[in-house]
């Protein structure tokens, strides 16, 4: 029981409850808040896992601009109240249908993992470094890179996103 | 550098990831307000985030000594994961957008009201 | 094959040519479409006759000629590598001259041209004149084809075109709805027959390899060589099943029972018709496919049997009927079909030669009954319409409308005659005097037919009575009795015929004014006279005609009778002298000039079971065997298709057409519930597929990966 565990254990915890809060929420801005809980969870664990700079900017795309553009979107379709919502599918039962489908995929994905994991060779380490934007930046933009094709390419999907967005969401066109 | 041993096994980094997968696929079957169906998509894209960059972090130890010459390589994880969450926010703009233009003029907002494809 | 006899081919061409002239320019021909037609059939019979003669002049044993024509079907690659699959079969066009074709030849073009020469004056005045002659010529050039083929499937052409012809011509006047039934009767009753004869000859196939006569260009056996080679013990039920079959088929084309009633019906049809196809030519065509195949049916015992006793109920069946009919040339009609009779009866007790030479002076005596009887209608019509139009003889309205009784399911009542028909013989009475030619030519024919010496008739029926008193059967006295009472009522109902349309006082204002025909149709009346005369002692005695005939229809060592020579004669004119008897009866019950049948009209409309009126109802209405025809046959046969309609056709097929497109819109119905339209349950079901993949593709990896 080592110190590194016990964080895990905690970050663990926090970001599972407030996953299950997030789900079990009527009130949508509740719901927004839990996620952001569960962002800064998982924030701190990219930590513990060396990758300082998704870290970093998983608070601040993440949770900085997403979470805040959700906030406003729900604060504009003024949905601030959790008020009843239609539920076209009652007979259904999904609540109880979902809790059994989420264990069993839950299930299903753990034992896939677990019950393959290769174990390490004896005496492998790991490299204590940070990974911080020096490597990041040097795996996108260095010369023989297979990162800087893909990156250009996202930098249009953003433009494409954009346009996109501000067409969609015109009241008139 | 000299190394340090793992302090978590790598399984329980995967087991947290898929439990928090797993939450996120039950809200999107259960929540009826679209804005909370996207927020558990978000969940899972962030669980599948933890996945990569545990991988990345670990991928020293899975892989047979000498077959990855550059400490460059064991960073693709992490790559993925930058453009995983660039993609994640152009689909959020995107996806949001499109609910405020169809959600706009209701007055409820249900994801259950719009059954216009149905046979 | 001999070069010389290559002429062959041109008898069956100048009736083809001639139909295909009048067919397709009967318009412009008009009145001379009469003389090409005549021309054409006489043209055959210049050239038959010197074929006849060339025949006469060949050696014995190589009697049989074959001229080839061209090749026809012939599967020499299917079947030759297997020899338990399809044997080869070749059939070609290939004609055979022989003596038995010849004599067919013969009859065909000489009685036909005559009658050619008579239909030119006697259809003068029918504005379907060409076609009339186009369907004539086209019938003579069908059945020269299957008088003239050396194999079963030229016959077969030959047999369905008469079949056809025969059904154009029986309802030549189109716009009377009962020729038309008339024809369609024929028809229907001649395919049936036709089944038999081919199911006939592809027995025969399987039998024997090869569907020609005599060896041809094939240069296999052919099937009466065949046959007479076979020993008789060998053969057994296959022989005698493609016999039945084959006889099956002549039932049904000459007239016999059960395949008879369309005969008396088909005197719908023009006299000419009446004369040339069913009295003369296509009704023999049976009689000549059982003469030609003679070798394949003495192999078989069984069939000779029935083909006799066939023949003989026919005989005494229809005479029967025809002692009652009113119509003249339904008496006519059914002493055809009681004459054919004698020579399937001739045919079965094993002498051919005899059969063949009642066709022959059958042919010249009843085309001379039908030619006079058409002369004697003609001139009673013409007296009526000339009685109703005041005398302006005007030819062009005369149509001929010629029509027998009533088709129609319903009894013939014993009432009094139409006065407008021109064919009742009790419109009828003392034409004697006034159409002399006719009258005597007639009664020339009429004593023909009864068998007095010296007429032909006498020649032929008078061998076929002895032979068949001669069988080797313990019952040939049956069988010549049987004979022997037909022929004497022959006798009697023909000469209540010439009684009562010659004899005695005229009974109508028609009668009265009757006047004799034109040269044209009274010259073939004399021709044929004349050789119903002579054939028996001057033209062909039958010594020589057997003779002559020998190497086509008898098959060395069969002997179906055994002849006791003191008795020919004996026999014969006994019969004879019986037969003036009962013409003698006739003459005396009938001469006086009322209508008196040998029963008062009092009599007659007695219907109570066992009087002598309802005797007589049942054979003026044909023993009703018609009605019975209708409701079974026709009545079954229209049930049945109203259930394969109704039940088979709409409901089972329809059913099962629709049924599948019920299916798929039942299916399709389930399946629309899928698409709720709920992204939620789209969400759902898409969880649930990825379980499900995970599982398949995790599932070889369930013990660890090592």
């Amino acid at each position: 029981m080592n110190g590194q565990l016990i964080l895990f254990a905690l970050l663990a915890i926090v970001a599972v409850v407030c996953g299950i809060m997030m789900v079990v929420q009527e009130n949508p801005v509740r719901s927004a808040l839990n996620l952001v809980m569960v962002l800064f969870s998982i924030a701190i664990l990219f930590l513990t896992l060396n990758a300082a700079f998704i870290a970093a900017i998983q608070i601040i795309v993440y949770a900085g601009a997403i979470m805040v553009l959700f906030v406003f979107v729900i604060m504009l379709l003024n949905m601030g109240s959790g008020e009843q919502l239609v539920d076209r599918l009652r007979p259904l039962g999904l609540r109880w249908v979902s809790a059994v489908i989420a264990l069993v995929l839950g299930l299903i994905i753990s034992w896939a993992i677990t019950g393959n994991l290769r174990s390490a060779p004896a005496g492998t380490t790991l490299s204590p470094a940070l990974v911080g934007p020096r490597e990041i930046g040097l795996s996108l933009y260095a010369a023989n890179s297979v990162w800087l094709f893909p990156f250009e390419i996202v930098s249009i999907l953003l433009l494409v996103a954009a346009i996109g967005a501000v067409m969609l969401a015109k009241r008139r066109i | 550098m000299h190394g340090i041993q793992p302090g978590v096994p790598l399984g329980y980094y995967l087991t947290l990831s898929a439990v928090l997968f797993v939450i996120g696929v039950a809200g999107v079957i259960v929540k009826r307000n679209p804005i909370v169906i996207f927020m558990c998509v978000e969940l899972m894209l962030n669980a599948v985030n933890l996945t990569l960059v545990a991988f990345s972090r670990y991928q020293s130890t899975l892989t047979p000594a000498g077959t990855l010459t550059s400490p460059q390589h064991y960073l693709d994880g992490q790559m993925m994961v930058i453009f995983v969450m660039a993609v994640a926010a152009a689909e959020v703009s995107v996806g949001l957008g499109i609910l405020v233009s169809i959600f706009r003029q209701r007055t409820s907002i249900s994801v259950d009201e719009i059954d216009l494809m149905r046979g | 094959m001999s070069s010389e006899f290559s002429i062959a081919w041109l008898i069956p061409l100048f009736p083809l040519i001639g139909f295909l002239i009048n067919g397709l320019f009967g318009s412009k021909t008009k009145k001379f479409a009469g003389i090409l037609a005549t021309a054409a059939v006489f043209a055959s019979f210049v050239i038959a006759y010197i074929l006849f003669t060339k025949v006469q002049s060949l050696d014995e044993g190589h009697k049989q000629v074959t001229v080839f024509l061209a090749p026809w079907l012939s599967n020499f690659m299917i079947g030759a590598a297997d020899p338990t699959g399809i044997k080869p079969l070749q059939v070609n066009f290939e004609l055979l001259i022989d003596p038995l074709s010849c004599l067919m030849m013969l009859i065909i073009t000489g009685v036909g041209g005559l009658i050619h020469l008579y239909s030119i004056s006697y259809m003068a005045a029918d504005k379907g004149f060409a076609r009339f002659f186009t369907y004539l010529n086209l019938f003579v050039f069908f059945m020269l084809l299957l008088v003239m083929g050396n194999n079963l499937p030229i016959l077969f052409i030959g047999w369905e075109g008469v079949g056809l012809c025969s059904y154009l011509l029986i309802g030549f006047f189109y716009e009377k709805k009962s020729a038309g039934d008339a024809a369609k009767k024929a028809f229907i009753m001649n395919r049936i027959g036709d089944v038999g004869v081919l199911i006939g000859m592809f027995m025969l196939f399987q039998y024997f390899g090869t569907l020609d006569f005599y060896k041809g260009q094939a240069d296999i056996d052919g099937i009466v060589t065949a046959a007479k080679n076979l020993p008789a013990i060998t053969t057994g039920t296959t022989i005698t099943v493609i016999c039945l079959m084959l006889f099956f088929g002549a039932t049904g084309k000459s007239a016999q029972v059960p395949l008879y009633t369309w005969l008396p019906d088909a005197m719908e049809g023009p006299t000419p018709v009446s004369a040339l196809i069913h009295a003369a030519t296509m009704v023999t065509a049976g009689v000549y496919m059982v003469s030609r195949l003679h070798s394949l049916f003495e192999l078989s015992d069984t069939a000779m049997m029935v083909i006799c006793a066939t023949g003989l109920f026919t005989a005494l069946w229809a005479a029967l009927i025809g002692l009652a009919q009113n119509d003249i040339k339904r008496v006519l009609a059914y002493s055809t079909v009681s004459q054919l009779g004698y020579m399937f009866a001739a045919c079965g007790a094993g002498m051919f030669a005899a059969g063949m030479y009642h066709v022959m002076t059958h042919a010249f005596f009843k085309a001379c009954l039908f030619l006079g009887s058409g002369s004697v209608i003609h001139a009673v019509e013409h007296a009526m319409h000339a009685k109703h139009a005041h005398g302006h003889g005007d030819e062009a309205d005369v149509a001929h409308a010629e029509h027998g009784d009533s088709h129609d399911a319903h009894a013939i009542p014993a009432g009094g005659p139409d006065p407008h028909d021109p064919q009742d013989m009790r419109n009828m009475g003392g034409l004697g005097g006034k159409i002399r030619i006719t009258f005597l030519t007639m009664s020339a024919a009429t004593l023909a037919i009864a068998g007095i010496w010296p007429f032909a008739g006498f020649w032929s029926k008078d061998e076929i009575l002895w032979r068949l008193y001669n069988v080797h059967s313990p019952l040939n006295v049956l069988i010549w009795g049987v004979g022997a009472i037909t022929a004497l009522i022959t006798a009697f109902y023909m000469f209540r015929m010439i009684m009562k349309t010659f004899f005695g006082q005229p009974r109508t204002e028609a009668a009265k004014n009757a006047h004799e025909s034109s040269p044209l149709m009274t010259g073939p009346l004399v021709l044929l006279a004349l050789l119903s005369f002579s054939t028996g002692w001057l033209v062909a005695p039958f010594e020589k005609f057997r003779e002559f005939l020998a190497p086509s229809v008898e098959t060395p060592g069969y002997t179906p009778t055994i002849l006791k020579p003191e008795l020919e004669h004996t026999l014969g004119f006994g019969l004879m002298a019986v037969i003036i008897v009962v013409i003698v009866a006739c003459y005396l019950a009938y001469r006086s000039s009322k209508n008196n049948e040998l029963l008062a009209p009092a009599t007659r409309a007695n219907h109570s079971v066992l009087s002598a009126g309802w005797i007589y109802n049942v054979l003026l209405n044909k023993y009703f065997i018609d009605e019975l025809n209708n409701l079974t046959w026709v009545r079954g046969g229209k049930n049945l298709s109203q259930w394969l309609w109704k039940t088979f056709d709409v409901g089972v097929v329809d059913g099962i057409v629709n049924g599948v497109a019920g299916v798929t819109a039942w299916i399709g119905s389930g399946l629309r519930k899928t698409q709720t339209g709920y992204v939620r349950s789209y969400a759902l079901t898409m969880a649930l597929g990825i379980i499900a993949v995970l599982l398949l593709i995790l599932a070889p990896f369930a013990h660890g990966v090592k």
